[in-house]
């Protein structure tokens, strides 16, 4: 055994003055004088005492908050700018729909209007369902299949559509 | 000592919960002083101690980084340094109590401002103790404080001395070798007063 290794063995017969566990018992319970307690409770009164607002801001302060705003600012526009620009409520669809003239209106205004969440999809139909649905469109090849963008109403109604130009 | 409490008491002092910071300085407040007081051997720089050492947590300027270790360990590194930079500045250091040493020898290398610290370590084993530390020379003293005292491992005392454990170990036991040389004249003169 290392004559050293008496890290979990503190006692006389490893070389322990029997003087330490007087001590011990004797300075279990010293303690600073109480002006050390009092006096750190001021510093600290002083240290945390709460300040009136238009101290509270210095131009350090100001001038870190400003350029975080500044940082927020751009970041926020870039991201607004990076966003798809795909219809995301059926307002926006609404509006998009009459504003785009590629758009033929299937059925009537009012019930364009009432059509709850519409969504835009897009599907390839044969030039004969086309014919159905009013589109202006030659059927000397009803079978041939046409790509549509179509309103559909969450009823599944289709409200416009467009045809894709080739 | 739960670190995790000294933690929470610590986020809280940083909020400016007084009554936290004064929990806080209650839970460490006699050891450091012990510590402060059997390594200086002055009451007074003890009591400078305690209080420095919790100004500087309250002010953050030590640095604590929970991360690293714990608090009260911290707390002691930094008792300790202001102890030896107290000593420095004042020059109260002795020297390591040589071979042929006597009772008077003793005497008289013991600092005066011991005087105090020997009416509270009234116990005459106690005193033997408290001067034949002050013979030691602080290296020795640190560590036997740290490790007999406060029954610190190896490797606490290693991280508040900022030392090897190697270096812990060695000290320790030349420490232990040198405070029984220096307590043999107090040990013979109880014996025969017995």
């Amino acid at each position: 055994m290392n004559s050293f290794d008496f890290d979990d063995d503190r006692n006389a017969a490893n070389g322990r003055a029997p003087e330490w566990e007087v001590a011990r018992r004797t300075l279990a319970q010293a303690a600073p004088p109480d002006q050390v307690e009092q006096a750190l409770l001021r510093a600290f009164a002083i240290r945390h005492a709460p300040r009136p607002w238009y101290r509270r801001w210095d131009i350090d302060a100001v001038a870190s908050w400003a350029g975080i705003g500044a940082l927020g600012c751009v970041l926020a526009i870039v991201g607004m700018s990076l966003l798809p620009g795909e219809p995301r409520s059926p307002h926006v669809v609404r509006v998009l729909a009459a504003a785009d003239v590629g758009f033929v209106s299937i059925v009537s205004p009012e019930r364009m209007a009432a059509a709850v969440n519409p969504q835009l999809k897009q599907a390839d139909l044969p030039r004969s369902a086309l014919v159905q649905m009013g589109i202006p469109i030659v059927a000397d090849a009803p079978n041939e299949l046409v790509h549509a963008e179509l309103m559909v109403a969450a009823t599944g109604e289709p409200l416009a559509i467009r045809l894709a130009v080739n | 000592m739960n670190d995790f409490e000294d933690i929470q008491l610590l986020r809280a002092i940083r909020q400016g919960d007084a009554t936290a910071f004064q929990n806080l300085y209650r839970r460490h407040r006699s050891g450091l002083y012990s510590f402060a007081l059997l390594h200086s051997g002055a009451p007074d720089v003890a009591a400078d101690v305690v209080q420095e050492v919790f100004m500087g947590l309250l002010s953050d300027s030590y640095g604590f980084d929970p991360l690293k270790g714990m608090l009260a360990n911290f707390l002691y590194g930094v008792a300790r340094n202001l102890v030896l930079s107290h000593a420095r500045q004042n020059r109260r250091w002795v020297q390591p109590i040589q071979e042929d040493d006597g009772d008077d020898s003793l005497d008289q290398v013991v600092d005066t401002a011991a005087e105090p610290l020997a009416r509270l370590l009234d116990d005459e084993a106690a005193g033997h103790l408290r001067r034949a530390l002050a013979a030691l020379a602080p290296h020795y003293r640190d560590v036997l404080i740290l490790f007999e005292l406060h029954e610190k491992s190896y490797q606490e005392i290693a991280q508040i001395c900022q030392l090897e454990i190697g270096t812990v170990r060695s000290r320790l036991s030349r420490g232990r070798a040198a405070l029984a040389k220096a307590l043999e004249p107090y040990r013979a003169n109880a014996k025969d007063i017995a």
